[in-house]
């Protein structure tokens, strides 16, 4: 049988003290609004007229952009919980719950096809969506590469996922800044669609850099 | 723990030394082969190593322990997996590739092949270390330092190494 007692004597012969990693909130409290920041300003390159919080719909784009920050902050703080070993994901099912009610709201928040037909032909098409949310969300993601490498993570795929779906949401909150109070279809397609471009490109970007 | 990463290098070794049956417990529940456990073992204690860091001192060891484990033991299943798919599982044959006395040899199978597959046989971290010390002939310092180890890990990592390799009849000279 292998004798590990020579290795482990050269590890500690060799090992010095380390600065432990803060606890997960600790971490989250400085990322998330940091995250928001940098996606604001990353975004702020982009020309929007901002909401019109007069407008119908006004209240379920509010309580969309709430729940979206709620979702997205949850998803960071999970990825940097599950980046430790021995981890696991606390209060998905009231994550879950909240996403359900996301996509109610948001499907609520879908005009009529008319209504809708007529901001394909204005040229509102859903593209400027889909730019304002992976220009808003990748900064958000470099930072929390950055976070995420203080720890490394034994399964990267699953804190990177986490990771692009919290850039997501943010990016999604920072939008409903600068968004019509209704939604068209095409609006809503185009954003599930950046939201997936960002997971993936977290997972791409993310994969080597924090694996253990 | 808490001694060991503040730095007391005594507590450091007695909680490696106590982690070490339990770690070879949970590998061989998901490693049946001897071996193969014990690289898992070695894997174990190095990752312990680089991520002593995240241990929360006021939260039980046991979990990230086994987390640390089961996810070595997945890789390590994972990489055993695709040498039996890739490999010729003869020992007389892949002994023939790599041995110029053999009268085989000639019609073995080409030897940069022969050592690349050899080299699949290893874990990451043992092969990634050959690879360094061997074939791209850095120095012991340098390899430590590219693979942030310690110059005595990765003496003992070579160590591992060419036993594995000479578990499947090769001979490698220091």
């Amino acid at each position: 049988m292998y004798d590990p007692d020579r290795l482990i004597d050269e590890l500690a012969r060799t090992a010095g003290p380390v600065s432990r990693v803060p606890a997960t909130w600790v971490r989250a409290a400085w990322l998330i609004p940091l995250a928001l920041l940098l996606g604001a300003l990353s975004s702020s390159l982009l020309h929007r007229e901002a909401t019109d919080w007069a407008a119908a719909n006004a209240r379920v784009a509010i309580a969309g952009a709430l729940l979206s920050l709620a979702i997205g902050t949850f998803c960071l703080m999970s990825a940097l919980s599950v980046s430790v070993a021995g981890r696991v994901v606390r209060g998905k099912y009231w994550a879950v719950a909240l996403l359900l009610l996301w996509i109610a709201l948001a499907i609520a928040s879908i005009g009529s096809p008319a209504a809708s037909a007529a901001a394909v032909v204005q040229g509102h098409h859903g593209t400027p969506c889909f730019v304002f949310v992976t220009l808003a969300g990748l900064p958000m993601i470099l930072l929390a590469l950055l976070a995420l490498r203080q720890t490394r993570s034994l399964t990267p795929v699953r804190s990177l996922a986490l990771t692009g779906c919290g850039a997501a949401f943010l990016a999604f909150a920072l939008l409903a800044l600068c968004h019509p109070t209704e939604l068209s279809l095409i609006d809503l397609v185009m954003h599930v669609a950046a939201a997936l471009v960002l997971g993936g490109s977290a997972i791409l970007l993310g994969r080597r850099i924090i694996a253990c | 723990m808490r001694k060991a990463q503040d730095g007391d290098q005594a507590a450091y070794r007695d909680v490696l030394r106590a982690m070490t049956p339990v770690i070879r417990l949970l590998a061989k529940r998901q490693v049946v082969d001897e071996s193969l456990a014990d690289d898992v073992v070695q894997d174990v204690l190095l990752t312990i190593h680089r991520l002593r860091h995240t241990y929360d001192p006021d939260r039980p060891l046991l979990p990230w322990m086994a987390a640390i484990t089961r996810a070595r033991a997945i890789d390590a299943l994972r990489r055993s997996g695709r040498f039996r798919h890739r490999e010729v599982a003869d020992d007389a044959r892949l002994a023939e590739a790599v041995d110029p006395a053999s009268p085989g040899f000639l019609s073995a199978l080409d030897a940069e092949h022969a050592l690349a597959r050899m080299l699949d046989a290893l874990p990451q971290r043992q092969r990634a270390i050959v690879e360094m010390v061997k074939l791209r002939e850095m120095s012991l310092d340098d390899a430590a330092a590219e693979s942030r180890m310690s110059v005595s890990a990765v003496k003992s990592v070579l160590h591992r190494a060419f036993a594995r390799l000479r578990q499947y009849g090769n001979e490698w000279h220091v």
